[in-house]
């Protein structure tokens, strides 16, 4: 009995953290994010002030929060890939892997993007999210070649490897034709493969 | 005025210096400082286009028988500001990033603006009449590759050639996606695979 009671709080909270999130894209995209306080939020969604910093430490958080999640994924899928695989196809086939998912959310990511798009401060909080997720990146990719700690090599492949995730986001987001996001991902990669694997990639002396 | 605006920024954060302390700390009147900079983040970019433009000439001047990205590296080498004084101001000017969020979207505004001309010129190299994903994408990936060198200079010792960390990086880049240029430094930083 108590096992349900405990589930159905778990519910609830999901449900609720949920109703905070929804709620706030919408008035992001009403308002612009700079032209929303959390208080509007949580009134929105139908929840006290303070029950919005239970879920959320703070504004950004709403939208960002989740990449957390989104990391301990990558961290979960890029370690099963194939031995003999080089590490750019293990980073492209680990995106890949992910692409259902991120399918699901597409009408989510757009309201992100929107969001994000009306204020400078907003896109300043990105930026340090992804450094964060890009020294994350690295540190998984660093396991996997054996190392204890991340060399520059990994922390560059984990760059370079997010650059072309968030280019082969932004064409599917743009662009209603590429309905496979797995596509916009392999494409993206075989992009750079193709400039990069014929190229010196530095003045010949 | 730039010198001393970066100064300031650097030392007492971006957000807390006002037009008026930069106009005292260069000696002319807010006035003039609102005339050459209508902006605070304006003093910080007044010369980024002037130097993106400088960049792309050279890069359009590299031999054509360089590969995209050897040339992209060449341009970057040759247009790097690698004197004390540059040095000093790339300095500050990643101190005053660190201050302030609003000047890291900033920022990161102003990186786009100049990866999109970089792949307008990356287009125009291979003669396409307008740029597609893929010059986007080249554009993107070497432009964080010559970040990271720079960075890298940033936080090293002065005395580092930062050409050579560029070239270093470029390398690494070619290495990732099994490029020839790899051969010599995979040798040297061979890891241990499972």
């Amino acid at each position: 009995v108590s096992g349900s009671s405990t589930s159905r709080r778990a519910v609830r909270k999901a449900e609720t953290q949920t109703a905070l999130r929804d709620a706030a894209l919408e008035l992001f995209a009403e308002f612009g994010y700079d032209g929303v306080t959390t208080e509007d939020i949580a009134e929105r969604a139908g929840v006290s002030a303070r029950t919005f910093f239970r879920y959320y430490p703070t504004k950004e958080s709403v939208l960002l929060g989740g990449q957390l999640d989104w990391y301990r994924w990558f961290a979960e899928v890029y370690p099963r890939q194939p031995v003999g695989m080089t590490d750019i196809e293990a980073v492209c086939r680990t995106f890949v892997e992910l692409a259902p998912d991120i399918m699901q959310r597409r009408e989510r990511l757009l309201a992100y993007e929107r969001a994000v798009a009306s204020s400078p401060t907003l896109r300043g909080h990105v930026q340090d999210y992804q450094s964060v997720d890009r020294e994350n990146i690295a540190k998984v990719i660093a396991t996997r070649r054996g190392l204890d700690e991340p060399d520059e090599s990994c922390r560059l492949l984990a760059s370079v490897g997010l650059c072309a995730f968030r280019a082969a986001l932004d064409s599917w987001l743009a662009d209603r034709q590429t309905a496979d996001f797995r596509r916009a991902v392999t494409d993206h990669f075989r992009v750079l493969e193709t400039a990069l694997a014929t190229d010196r990639g530095q003045p010949r002396s | 005025l730039r010198d001393a605006a970066l100064l300031l920024f650097a030392t007492r954060g971006y957000e807390a210096t006002t037009t008026e302390e930069i106009a005292d700390a260069a000696g002319v009147s807010p006035r003039t400082v609102f005339r050459y900079f209508p902006t605070k983040d304006s003093i910080l970019y007044f010369r980024e286009d002037e130097w993106v433009i400088g960049f792309i000439e050279n890069f359009l001047g590299q031999p054509a028988a360089f590969g995209e990205v050897e040339a992209m590296c060449a341009a970057f080498v040759a247009s790097v500001p690698r004197d004390a004084r540059g040095r000093r101001a790339q300095s500050r000017y990643r101190q005053a990033v660190e201050s302030s969020l609003t000047l890291r979207g900033l920022e990161y505004d102003h990186q786009q603006m100049a990866i999109g001309m970089i792949a307008d010129a990356v287009a125009q190299r291979r003669h396409q009449e307008t740029r597609d994903e893929g010059c986007d994408l080249l554009a993107a990936v070497a432009t964080l590759t010559y970040r990271r060198a720079v960075q890298r200079w940033l936080d090293g010792p002065a005395r580092a050639d930062v050409r050579t960390l560029i070239t270093h990086e470029f390398a690494l880049l070619a290495e990732l996606f099994g490029g020839p240029v790899a051969a010599t430094s995979r040798r040297r930083s061979a890891a241990p695979r499972p």
